[in-house]
């Protein structure tokens, strides 16, 4: 039996968009000392980014005094990063990717973020445990 | 994210220092409503010095394609780096909306 070697970082910041800079730094400081390809990196960091705004926006309302917790697991091939909230749970269901052209004809950019996080992840989970939403991301590193 | 404009003879150049996000959008958003406005009809947005950005950013781009189009106004990113053309790229918007590599002189 092999033991796979992880490593696990926790992060966790208020629910507004000042906050934002913040997770990127966290996300980008602690994959660099970890000799992962900055293109990779860079991607990350988006992806994160992307996913808290959304939280901020949809899960929570931009409602004062809301926490996301931010789990990155570091694997010997994947790293794989939870992103948890309370607020509103996202229905996967309900979101179809709008193309690119759909929202350059609405002049609404709502979606682009996801739209990114799917083409950028090699997975994107949502699940719920009782009260707490669970955004999984998973990027391959090698 | 700070923003700087310059009017040249030809371009209303808008700059983007550092980075742009959904917490400061609503700036750069503010910014090109004013250009349209005051009835600018070249704007260019120089990311020489645009750090990073997110699809906040990227949004307010795409909210104004159509109304450039139906104004008649010409709309272009100079600068742009490798990063935020990969960006570009990745969502097809390099085929939405001019890239060019500065801001043409124009004495």
């Amino acid at each position: 039996m092999t033991v796979e070697s992880q490593l696990k970082y926790h992060f966790s910041i208020n629910a507004h968009f000042s906050e934002l800079r913040n997770v990127r730094n966290f996300v980008k400081s602690t994959l660099k000392n970890q000799n992962i390809k900055i293109g990779i990196i860079d991607n990350l960091v988006l992806v994160v980014d992307e996913v808290c705004s959304n939280t901020i926006e949809h899960s929570y309302q931009k409602r004062d005094n809301q926490t996301i917790m931010i789990d990155m697991i570091l694997k010997e091939n994947e790293i794989e990063i939870d992103i948890m909230d309370n607020g509103i749970p996202f229905e996967k269901e309900k979101y179809s990717s709008p193309s690119i052209f759909q929202l350059v004809k609405s002049a609404s950019p709502g979606g682009l973020g996801l739209m990114l996080v799917y083409k950028i992840a090699d997975l994107v989970e949502y699940t719920k445990i009782d009260n707490l939403n669970i955004c999984k991301i998973v990027k391959k590193i090698s | 994210m700070k923003i700087e404009t310059e009017k040249t003879s030809n371009y209303f150049v808008i700059k983007v220092i550092g980075d742009l996000d959904a917490s400061n959008c609503i700036d750069l958003d503010k910014e090109i409503a004013k250009a349209i406005e005051q009835n600018q009809n070249s704007i260019v947005i120089d990311c020489q010095n645009l750090d990073y950005v997110s699809s906040a950013g990227l949004g307010v781009f795409i909210s104004y394609i159509e109304e450039f189009k139906s104004k008649n106004i010409y709309f272009a990113l100079s600068h742009v780096s490798e990063r935020i053309m990969e960006i570009l790229v990745l969502l097809g918007l390099d085929k939405l909306i001019n890239v060019i590599e500065k801001v043409p002189y124009d004495g």
